[in-house]
């Protein structure tokens, strides 16, 4: 992982974390994307010197959450490639660059490929709050297993919720985009691709 | 830059030069004739630093990024804000990283939250128009009208291993001005035709802050008052 310093750097770095999760009392059932806090991102390396981020402002996942047996869960994510943020400075040129990312048949291709998903089928606990999430990615009409590493950030009951629970995961994984098909300025961009989420899932309404 | 660099490069081919006998053509190649020259300019520069200009550099904006993360509902998911307008000066001896010098400057009138959806359909009461305005100019938070800039200004560099170091300087939030050290690592150089003979170096450098040291105090704990910087670029040798 340390090939990919600048995005391992970015996992290495012990975030701010609630001091004490807990599973206890935590609703089991179905959870819902809460996207006002939800961060996906993809990393790649440029020019071998450093991490290019790009988030993915428009992405939705449905969370079949057991939290007696964790590893009974299940994960859907969809992800729409078109509504990406490059945070390129100049604010005309952001947006033909960001379209071109999104369409371009060397990058996110999404004309013909309109959404990138995820598809849990295997979860396991590796520790009290940590796991792996595997599932199928389908990413330019092509389908891999990926594995992604989990850790559960705790529950959270906001008042304006009612009684509905709020639960936090951080997630990454590293991928090899040529994996999907995508070559496109091999030497300039990776071939490895570090994905990062952090965010919270809303326990469904009965 | 190849000129600059090959004068970088040069007072260790002068050496090599004078340990390995006459020489008109004091490359790469010739070093290697003379193993003991060698081994000294490696022990003294890292293969990603030796072909470097020492120079003054700037920020090359295109690929440049800059995020805080705070923990959110105490901790249980990371939430990420990135600054889209961002510059920096540097000054950089690949020969004595430690006597690098830096000035870097956020404008916290432009924030990215990347909220989705309509923000005054859950917000009609807000005064602003935005979640991104909201965090940039309310007072609770980054307050740009009356604080319009964010700065860093070095003040002393270390160096922690081959290609990382730390950097120490002043950090001005909010009007408070307090010392701040971040980790940094050196990627290395790129040399892409488009920018004919500059050099142009990456690092990853990142901190951590409390907000409250700053005056920041709104909602901590449930948002968190440590505050993640972290921070991926590239600056292209000054013309």
């Amino acid at each position: 992982m340390r090939i990919l310093a600048v995005s391992a750097g970015l996992l290495a770095l012990s975030l701010p974390a609630q001091a004490n999760p807990t599973l206890e009392g935590v609703a089991s059932g179905l959870y819902e994307l809460e996207k006002t806090h939800a961060f996906l991102t993809w990393t790649v390396k440029h020019n071998g010197i450093s991490g290019y981020t790009v988030n993915f402002t428009d992405f939705d996942a449905d969370l079949v959450f057991d939290a007696e047996t964790p590893s009974n869960s299940q994960l859907s994510v969809s992800i729409n490639p078109t509504a990406l943020n490059t945070n390129y400075p100049d604010a005309a040129k952001k947006v033909e660059w960001e379209e071109e990312l999104g369409t371009d048949p060397r990058f996110l291709n999404a004309g013909e490929f309109p959404a990138i998903t995820f598809a849990s089928t295997a979860v396991e606990q590796t520790g009290e709050f940590a796991g792996t999430v595997t599932g199928d990615l389908t990413f330019l009409g092509v389908t891999q297993p990926v594995t992604l590493d989990v850790s559960y950030g705790g529950v959270a009951n906001p008042p304006w919720f009612g009684q509905r629970d709020v639960i936090g995961f951080t997630a990454s994984t590293v991928l090899n985009r040529s994996e999907f098909g995508q070559t496109s300025m091999a030497g300039i961009i990776s071939d490895e691709v570090t994905i990062e989420f952090s965010g919270e899932f809303l326990q469904a309404e009965e | 830059m190849k000129i600059k660099m090959s004068f970088t490069a040069g007072f260790g081919a002068l050496a090599l030069t004078a340990c390995g006998g006459a020489s008109d053509n004091p490359t790469i190649e010739s070093a290697e004739t003379a193993p003991v020259a060698a081994e000294t300019i490696q022990a003294e520069l890292h293969p990603l630093l030796a072909e470097v200009a020492a120079d003054t550099y700037s920020l090359e904006k295109t690929h440049a990024f800059m995020t805080v993360t705070v923990g959110h509902n105490s901790g249980i998911s990371q939430y990420r804000i990135s600054f889209p307008d961002i510059d920096g000066d540097l000054s950089f001896d690949p020969a004595a990283p430690e006597s690098s010098e830096i000035t870097f400057t956020i404008n916290p009138a432009l924030v990215e939250t990347n909220y989705p959806g309509d923000y005054k359909a859950g917000h009609a009461d807000s005064q602003w128009e935005s979640w991104n305005e909201d965090v940039s100019r309310d007072a609770k938070w980054l307050n740009a009208d009356e604080f319009p800039e964010i700065t860093f200004v070095s003040t002393s560099a270390t160096k922690t291993g081959d290609l990382s170091g730390t950097l120490t300087g002043d950090l001005t939030l909010l009007g408070v001005t307090k010392p701040v050290t971040l980790d940094v690592t050196y990627n290395g150089v790129a040399n892409p035709p488009w920018f004919g003979e500059r050099d142009v170096i990456g690092f990853d450098a990142s901190t951590k802050v409390m907000r409250s040291e700053f005056g920041m105090g709104a909602y901590i704990p449930n948002i968190g008052d440590e505050v993640t910087v972290e921070f991926s670029g590239e600056f292209l040798q000054d013309e």
